[in-house]
């Protein structure tokens, strides 16, 4: 019988049954994958505090700046949103890599977004189908998660403050916590019984 | 830029709000039960904004006195005082 000990032994991987389906749903929607085990109550806290990280985030990296250039002309720029993938492997590639891997080498930060599942989906139908003569976006999503245009970046990085930096942040380890969660589906908690149970357990 | 969030202050809005997300999704992927997961919740959370504060305090220093000695001194105390709490946590 196991003693009570701090922090409580955790199962070894072999004994545990991997859940893939669970993973599955988790990647596509935080905490779907528990809420489908019959972990209700963890699947809505997954599902609320990441979907929070990443929306805030969201939020948080967008924005319209208006900058006047003289009496009458006044310029708008539009940010949707900070998840995006860039086509910029042309501009920057020194380790000559595949196309798909130096646009992410170049924007780093979609390799953690994208572990969120379907909400950072659109940012991947924008790269896919990314068109610079369209000036109001994809027909079907618009500028949703859509890669902003170099001027309107610029116009709202010398306006902003440190919004903008944190924003990306919040949507990035969003991305990052789901993986942790993901496993957590896929192979349970990493103590999956406490202290208290197992005295429980061994009375 | 957000007429929603204009003049307010990320360090009492957003900062606070992402150790809250951080520490619960953290907690929750380590324990199943309720009352653990609120616990460890809880002392992350803790960890994480003494962290920060310890990193607030080492940039404050270095602002201060312009130069990297008391920065780095300031540094040292704060990690070996880390060091004795963890210590002290794990002491039976």
């Amino acid at each position: 019988m196991s003693s009570a000990v701090s922090p409580p032994k955790a199962l070894p991987l072999s004994d545990r049954p991997s859940d893939l389906t669970a993973a599955v749903l988790s990647y596509l929607i935080p905490g779907l994958g528990q809420i489908y085990q019959g972990r209700v109550g963890k699947g809505i806290l997954f599902f609320i505090c990441i979907y929070t990280l990443f929306f805030v985030g969201l939020y948080l990296g967008s924005g319209t700046v208006r900058i006047k250039r003289g009496e009458d002309i006044e310029e708008t720029y539009t940010v949707s949103s900070n998840v995006y993938l860039p086509d910029t492997a042309d501009q920057n590639n020194p380790f000559h890599l595949p196309r798909l891997a130096a646009n992410l080498y170049n924007r780093p930060q979609f390799v953690g977004q994208f572990w969120v599942g379907v909400a950072a989906w659109p940012a991947i139908w924008q790269y896919l189908n990314y068109d610079r003569r369209q000036e109001h976006g994809d027909l079907l999503l618009g500028d949703f998660e859509r890669t902003p245009s170099e001027a309107a970046l610029n116009a709202l990085h010398t306006s902003g403050d440190k919004l903008l930096e944190l924003a990306w942040v919040f949507t990035v380890i969003a991305g990052v916590l789901n993986i942790m969660v993901i496993y957590d589906a896929l192979a349970g908690p990493a103590f999956p019984t406490t202290q208290g149970n197992e005295n429980k357990t061994t009375q | 830029m957000h007429t929603l969030l204009a003049g307010h202050n990320i360090y009492f809005v957003e900062l606070p709000l992402l150790i809250l997300l951080i520490s619960l999704v953290y907690s929750a992927t380590r324990f199943e039960e309720w009352r653990a997961i609120l616990y460890e919740a809880i002392r992350w959370g803790l960890r994480l904004t003494l962290f920060l504060i310890a990193i607030g305090i080492v940039l404050y220093v270095l602002h201060y006195f312009n130069s990297l000695v008391p920065a780095l001194f300031a540094a040292f105390v704060l990690a070996v005082f880390f060091v004795a709490l963890n210590l002290r946590q794990r002491s039976p």
